[in-house]
């Protein structure tokens, strides 16, 4: 696997530790990278993007997640990935299951830009 | 021989065309061809295909779909890709544009099946607005 795929496999797979997300985010962000959840919420920099995962963890009472990486291909600076994202609870129960496509651009071994297509009418997180 | 990679892009530049959404289907589908818009629709083989694109032509008074691939990237036999899908109307009008992200499987140059992921929530919102209109 080339050297972007690898970088946003680990990034992708490091979420089954929600711990981790916060400094997963430091790791790979950089203060200007824009996250989009598309027609949801679209996040600036670091800060904004581990405050909009707190709500979301806090909104669905995730403890875990469990990543299927259905594909990931690249192009240029581009990796794209087709996935199946369950939300775990405490008791280890899928209490979501978002089938999402992304996108990570990536620039000097950042994450500048990523954006989740998904069916909104499903998976948006809990108001 | 046509790349996965091809055949996905032959197929979207079909929509371009008056008649194209129609025949990009008849060209590119099997009878078992499974189209998912992911969350809103599934259709399997041509005929249910057609019938959808009808269907959503007549919601929102679209004739052809000008596709803008701002990613395509290939897996083996998988295309995966990142567009904006601009609806257009028969006297030329940009409806709405829909930023999408789709994967395609290609078995035998033919598209087996085709998932696309996109904001389901906005564009339900849009169908109604049409409906209303």
């Amino acid at each position: 696997m080339s050297v972007l795929a690898d970088l946003v496999t680990r990034f992708v797979t490091s979420w089954e530790q929600p711990d981790s997300f916060p400094a997963m985010v430091d790791a790979y962000f950089t203060d200007d990278t824009v996250w989009d959840n598309h027609g949801v919420i679209t996040t600036k920099g670091k800060a904004e993007a581990v405050a909009f995962f707190e709500q979301f963890t806090a909104a669905t009472g995730m403890a875990a997640m469990k990543i299927d990486l259905l594909a990931i291909a690249e192009t240029g600076s581009k990796v794209l990935t087709e996935r199946i994202d369950y939300i775990l609870n405490a008791a280890g129960e899928t209490v979501m299951t978002v089938p999402v496509m992304g996108i990570f651009e990536i620039a000097d071994g950042k994450i500048t830009a990523w954006r989740d297509y998904f069916d909104t009418i499903k998976g948006a997180p809990p108001a | 021989m046509t790349t996965p990679a091809e055949t996905v892009t032959q197929f979207l530049a079909l929509w371009e065309r008056p008649g194209g959404l129609d025949q990009s289907v008849r060209d590119h589908f099997t009878a078992t061809t499974v189209w998912e818009n992911v969350g809103l629709a599934r259709t399997t083989g041509i005929d249910e295909a057609i019938a959808l694109n009808h269907q959503l032509m007549d919601s929102f008074g679209l004739t052809t779909i000008k596709v803008d691939n701002l990613a395509v990237a290939t897996t083996g036999s998988k295309v995966l890709t990142e567009r904006i899908d601009h609806m257009v109307a028969a006297d030329g009008t940009v409806l709405f544009s829909a930023p999408v992200m789709g994967i395609f499987e290609i078995e035998g140059g033919r598209i087996a099946a085709w998932r696309d992921y996109f904001d389901s929530a906005g564009a339900a919102a849009l169908m109604a607005q049409a409906g209303q209109g």
